[in-house]
């Protein structure tokens, strides 16, 4: 699929990324580059081992990739996530957590389908 | 009722404007055979030809045009009764419009009488021309500026701005124009401004248009001109405006920053920024000009680097992206890189783009250990984050950041914000060294001077002229040592400055001793000693008659210098007999440099002896008694003693 077809199916508006990026190439680039980013299975890892401040820093970073990339809802998700996560304690995460690995998810799947 | 008697009838007598319906209808007939639109404006809705005056109105789409008109004269003629005329304009024609009040049976009512102004019924030649020569003269008022005589911005918004004209576009900016203006005053500077566009103005056709585009900013449009020539006169511009003399302020050099573009079809408005950039580039050396990818005068100019921060590889390459290939980008992953990655590169970093949520060392850590180490002075840093809360953004800007960039990113902010902080840093970095320099010429011209001075004192003197050079030598190596013995004496930074070159007045009060006692080969007798010794006090008052820098810490240090370097440590020095500390610890460490340098030099009374020899003379106390830790440190600095004498 194109980019823009990319950004449709995962409810998100290529049109406002394209006004930011300033051209398609490089939306293309980035929005392909996610695939190969570690930033979720990291945070994951951290949730994991129980490392709240590890946790805390990645879901940070993803929503700040997101943000960048304009990927709406996976950044809504780890927005509330991180916000769960910034005082630093493990609990009541849990229903935003399993939020963020379905929206990453969906990114991921269509993610991998744009065309060269 | 006539056409004469409608518009000549006195304002406020409303009985002589009421009609009655028919009345106006026949009124608004014979109206029509003079006026090619008549109508009457009622407030409340249509009537006749009219529309309303009062708001939802819509007589104004007669002018076709969307919205009312900004000077609706009949509103203000319905509220206020006052009959007007206005010029109005449609296309390129003109229309005279006319309003009055009237009132048709008992209701209020505007009539609007509008004549169209052709050719024919326009003023005879003569007035015609008077009216374009006001307009036009107007015109120039409005798009020049006042002072410079070229256009000015207005000009260039209203004007160029979006051309396509095919033109070389130049920014001109003056370097150090805040120099001038905050040295020399305002009038220096305007006087530079005036005669830089004179410089500018020689060198170009009549048909191009120089803007003052800032303060010191010139923007120079040449339409047609060929490639080779617009670097060729854009070269001339600069050498131009260096061997310009600014009127009645001989001493200002001026020199100018060039960037040149070819518009290419793109707007004025492209151009200039293109242009901008290289005039920037051009600004990294000064007095130079740089032209779209062809040669500068002093050489290729740099390219600008900078270091981006963050822990995510693509928020850093997305940032890189965005800064396009007019910089070199540095990245670091994190807090701990940066520092290396600054400590390895120290200003050759312009500029650090910074994330705050980092592992191990944060954002703020970094700007912490930057202040500490006072790289946040030199390099600028831009905060980036979704971190976004009005007290970290207030935190970042407390540690020093320039700006603050929040997530998302936007291209061409993120890039025009880089290029402004970068450019304002450049322009400071250059001004730093600029006053530097001048102060250093400052103090060199001081400390010419101070020589001189005691150069006299001593050739009077007899003395070889290095006594001077090595009091001072000695008493800076005393004042050193000093705070590593006691702490007992605060000497100031500035003191320590001043010290040594105030020591080297210490003399001057030689001046007024008579010649045959200062220069007498053998020894003096009882009566000769007391005048000689009257020069410390002579030295002091002479410093102290300077009315006008008597509050100069400089002046106050000499005096003291002056006039206590011959007391001694027990009292039994002279002119005052002061004890221990009551003698300023400046004269204290010159009256021990001032007789260790006397011992080891040749006078027209002795022969020089060596340092061992001085040594012990002092040590035995054989030269009067001295502060005994100033003892010790002349003991410490033995070494360096020596070396001087051999």
């Amino acid at each position: 699929m194109t980019t823009r077809e990319f950004y449709e199916s995962i409810g998100a508006s290529y049109d406002s990324v394209l006004v930011r990026f300033g051209s398609e190439k490089m939306i293309t680039k980035f929005a392909k580059r996610f695939a190969d980013d570690t930033t979720f299975q990291d945070m994951c890892k951290a949730l994991e081992e129980k490392n709240a401040k590890e946790a805390f820093r990645m879901a940070h970073t993803l929503k700040g990739i997101c943000s960048n990339l304009g990927f709406d809802e996976l950044y809504k998700a780890s927005y509330d996530l991180t916000e769960d996560l910034r005082d630093g304690e493990l609990s009541g995460y849990e229903q935003d957590y399993e939020k963020v690995c379905e929206k990453y998810k969906i990114v991921y799947d269509s993610v991998t389908k744009i065309d060269n | 009722m006539d056409v004469y008697k409608l518009w000549t009838c006195d304002d406020n007598s409303e009985s002589q404007l009421s009609s009655t319906s028919s009345e106006i209808e026949k009124e608004i007939d014979v109206l029509r055979k003079t006026f090619d639109f008549v109508r009457l404006l009622k407030a409340d809705g249509p009537h006749g030809v009219s529309g309303c005056v009062e708001n939802p109105c819509q007589c104004f789409s007669f002018w076709k045009v969307d919205e009312p008109c900004e000077n609706c004269i009949s509103l203000k003629t319905f509220i206020d009764k006052k009959p007007r005329t206005k010029l109005e304009f449609m296309g390129t024609d003109i229309y005279q419009v006319f309003s009055k009040y009237v009132q048709v049976d008992g209701e209020p009512y505007v009539m609007e009488l509008i004549k169209k102004l052709d050719e024919d019924s326009l003023l005879g030649v003569q007035d015609r021309e008077k009216i374009m020569n006001k307009l036009s003269k107007y015109h120039k008022a409005m798009y020049t500026d006042a002072l410079t005589g070229a256009s000015n911005r207005r000009y260039f918004e209203d004007k160029l701005k979006k051309s396509h004209v095919p033109a070389g576009v130049a920014m001109i900016d003056l370097d150090d124009f805040k120099v001038y203006n905050d040295t020399c005053g305002h009038d220096a500077g305007d006087m530079v401004l005036v005669t830089v566009v004179d410089a500018i103005r020689r060198c170009i056709r009549k048909s191009d248009v120089l803007v003052r585009y800032g303060g010191d900013e010139f923007l120079l449009v040449m339409p047609g001109i060929q490639e080779d020539d617009f670097a060729h006169k854009l070269r001339k511009i600069k050498r131009n405006i260096h061997a310009a003399t600014v009127p009645g302020y001989s001493n200002i050099r001026l020199s100018a920053s060039v960037g040149g573009v070819f518009s290419d079809g793109n707007s004025l408005d492209e151009a200039v920024s293109k242009a901008d950039k290289l005039m920037y580039q051009a600004k990294t050396k000064k007095d130079t000009v740089v032209t779209d990818g062809h040669e500068s005068v002093a050489g290729e100019p740099q390219k600008q680097e900078i270091l981006i921060v963050d822990d995510s590889n693509i928020n850093r390459e997305i940032l890189s992206e965005m800064l396009g290939n007019e910089y070199i980008i540095h990245e670091a992953a994190s807090g701990e890189e940066c520092i290396d990655l600054l400590s390895q590169y120290g200003t050759g970093i312009s500029l650090v783009l910074l994330d705050i949520i980092m592992p191990e060392m944060d954002g703020f850590e970094v700007l912490d250990y930057m202040a500490e180490h006072h790289w946040i002075d030199d390099i600028p840093v831009i905060m980036i984050s979704s971190e976004d809360s009005a007290s970290s953004i207030r935190k970042a800007y407390e540690f020093g950041v320039s700006d603050y960039i929040s997530r998302p990113f936007d291209s061409r902010v993120v890039y025009q914000r880089v290029f402004n902080t970068i450019k304002l840093y450049a322009k400071q970095r250059r001004l730093i060294s600029l006053v530097s320099d001048q102060m250093y010429e400052k103090d060199k011209n001081n400390r010419m001077m101070i020589s001189i001075l005691s150069q006299i004192v001593e050739f009077r003197n007899g003395e070889s002229g290095s006594h001077v050079v090595n009091i001072k030598r000695i008493t800076e190596l005393l004042l050193d040592r000093l705070p590593m013995r006691t702490n007992k004496y605060t000497v100031s930074g500035t003191e320590q400055l001043l010290i040594p070159m105030a020591a080297a007045l210490h003399d001057i009060g030689k001046i007024g001793i008579d010649d045959k006692i200062l220069n007498k080969p053998g020894r003096l007798t009882k009566e000769e000693f007391e005048i000689m010794k009257t020069h410390s006090a002579i030295g002091a008052n002479m410093l102290e008659s300077l009315e006008q820098f008597r509050d100069e810490p400089l002046l106050k240090i000499a005096h003291d210098i002056c006039r206590w370097h011959h007391e001694r440590y027990d009292g039994r020095g002279y002119p005052d007999g002061l004890k221990g500390d009551e003698i300023p610890i400046s004269a204290q460490i010159v009256s021990v440099a001032d007789v260790y340098d006397a011992l080891v030099s040749e006078r027209v009374y002795k022969k020089a002896y060596s340092h061992e020899k001085a040594m012990a003379l002092i040590l035995n106390g054989e030269c009067g008694t001295f502060n005994p830790v100033l003892v010790e440190c002349l003991k410490d600095i033995q070494n360096e003693l020596a070396k001087g004498v051999e």
